[in-house]
């Protein structure tokens, strides 16, 4: 293991490119669009080089919407009335 | 967006003004979106229905302490998401999970394991009741820091500025919150379902 993160490492560094944790710190600002160019390019050259992060990135990018994807519950149509009656009343 | 936005300002006069259209326009605006957060926060619908209410009662007793000048809508969300969190510490005392444990570790800037392939995962195993449940369990485990983050951002979908302006954090504690809570979440569905 330590001998292949050397040589992963080195490979990485030969090719001026971020490593594999480097990669996940980056991953939120890379979700977000917010690296700048060279970063964001750099950091894609790595992902095209390596399947592990490759895998990361799908598996942190799904993460990231499951919660969006949940299904919402309609609010009862009642409901405003209710708390514009509750509103009027305890307000006043 | 600020109170400085003209319908904002009408708003904020007409509550305090104990407007009847006032009242009206408010909820329109937010209840449904409100109702949803609390929803996130609480997971019980009666509740969440309780402490919108009281939130929205909150908000029009104090609109006179409302600073102008900040953001109408960040407020509003501060205050319920607040009653939500405060009403959840009551009944749900923290489960302190290690969440260390569940952060990649590297070597030399390497990963140590190998990344499962969530390629194999079906999106449609995602939908299924079981797999939600769980998701929404891990959500829950979560320290409450990193658990109203990540629901604010990625459940919500709440910019960055709404996000550091409800929590009243820094850019750079909402992004370590958010990313974590992903960190977690995502190595917990792995350990059940990617193996």
């Amino acid at each position: 293991m330590l001998v292949k993160a050397l040589m992963d490492r080195g490979m990485f560094a030969l090719m001026g490119l971020p490593t594999c944790k480097q990669v996940e710190e980056f991953a939120y600002d890379f979700l977000e669009g917010a690296l700048d160019a060279k970063t964001a390019r750099r950091l894609e050259r790595h992902l095209k080089a390596c399947k592990n992060c490759q895998r990361f990135m799908v598996a942190y990018r799904k993460t990231r919407d499951l919660e969006a994807s949940a299904p919402r519950p309609p609010l009862d149509p009642s409901f405003k009335e209710e708390i514009f009656k509750f509103l009027t009343k305890e307000s006043i | 967006m600020t109170a400085s936005n003209s319908t904002d300002k009408t708003l904020v006069q007409g509550l305090k003004e104990k407007k009847e259209e006032a009242f009206r326009e408010l909820l329109e605006r937010y209840s449904e979106k409100l109702f949803h957060l609390a929803l996130r926060v609480l997971r019980r619908e009666e509740e969440a229905r309780e402490v919108v209410q009281e939130g929205f009662l909150k908000v029009v007793t104090k609109i006179g302490t409302f600073q102008e000048d900040s953001s109408l809508y960040t407020w509003i969300y501060r205050i319920v998401l607040n009653e939500a969190l405060m009403r959840r510490r009551t009944r749900h005392p923290e489960r302190e999970i290690p969440i260390e444990d569940y952060l990649p570790r590297y070597e030399l800037g390497v990963a140590t394991e190998p990344a499962p392939d969530w390629a194999k995962l079906p999106d449609r195993l995602f939908e299924e009741g079981e797999v939600r449940d769980f998701v929404r369990s891990c959500i829950e485990d979560l320290p409450e820091d990193l658990r109203t983050a990540y629901v604010l951002k990625d459940g919500e979908g709440l910019s960055e500025d709404e996000v550091c302006n409800i929590l009243e954090i820094s850019k750079f504690a909402m992004k370590n919150r958010v990313h974590r809570a992903r960190l977690v979440i995502k190595k917990r569905i792995e350990e059940k379902y990617a193996r």
